[in-house]
């Protein structure tokens, strides 16, 4: 039973492990540590949430122990989209691109927006990292989302909304520079 | 009347389901008056769905 559970869910522990340390072998170490941590601590888990849930949330937890203190900095107070876009009324000036495809299927075709889309995801802050790998890689619900992190629900929808954001800017910016 | 500005702040919010009925009836009846906000939800949602794993066991 527990050797199943410890391979059924690596996958994901190890996208949340590298979501937060940004490097394939600490999440391998990091989760290695979060299956010990588990062990561990079995006795304390009450069952307020799914059990998949807990060890996700011990995972983030072992993973942001590793990392400077530094990069867990809050969310910065500033728009998600450059305010010069928008003329004195608040409409825009300089209108969202144009993409060549913009359904997530024709998306998911084309390799270099994949390849944007992954680099850019890498370089989010490790909460919005994490936030973006959750609920839209791995499908975590926002409840989920929240008890893994510890955070409040308005401050996990203003990190998923800056992450998914900034996505769709980075996109937007390879599709100017292609055309 | 919502303005494009604030629009695109309120994406999420109102994707999510979080925002009050009021919000959601401005929300909603600016995307039908603002094609740039349409594509810009439009593209917001595509990013969010192509980031989808395949579908795993777990």
């Amino acid at each position: 039973m527990f050797v199943a559970l410890v391979q059924r869910w690596r996958g994901g522990l190890l996208r949340v492990a590298q979501a937060i340390t940004g490097n394939a072998s600490t999440a391998e170490e990091v989760v290695q540590e979060t299956w010990t941590s588990v062990l561990r601590s079995l006795e304390t888990f009450e069952g307020r949430s799914s059990l998949r849930t807990w060890v996700h949330r011990v995972c983030v937890h072992v993973a942001l122990a590793r990392i400077r203190h530094d990069e867990r900095a809050s969310v910065p107070d500033e728009p998600v989209v450059d305010p010069d876009r928008f003329d004195e009324y608040g409409h825009w000036r300089e209108p969202p691109a144009r993409w060549a495809e913009e359904t997530p299927e024709a998306l998911a075709v084309r390799r270099e927006v994949m390849d944007c889309i992954e680099r850019t995801v890498a370089m989010l802050p490790v909460r919005q990292r994490v936030v973006i790998t959750l609920r839209d890689v791995q499908g975590f619900r926002a409840e989920d989302a929240c008890e893994i992190l510890g955070v409040t629900a308005v401050h996990q929808r203003v990190l998923l909304h800056r992450a998914r954001s900034r996505v769709r800017a980075e996109c937007e910016r390879f599709y100017r520079e292609a055309a | 009347m919502l303005r494009c500005v604030e629009f695109v702040e309120q994406v999420t919010e109102m994707e999510e389901g979080a925002s009050r009925p009021l919000a959601r009836l401005w929300f909603q009846l600016h995307r039908l008056a603002c094609r740039y906000c349409r594509r810009y939800l439009r593209q917001m949602r595509a990013v969010r769905e192509v980031m989808q794993a395949p579908a795993s066991p777990e």
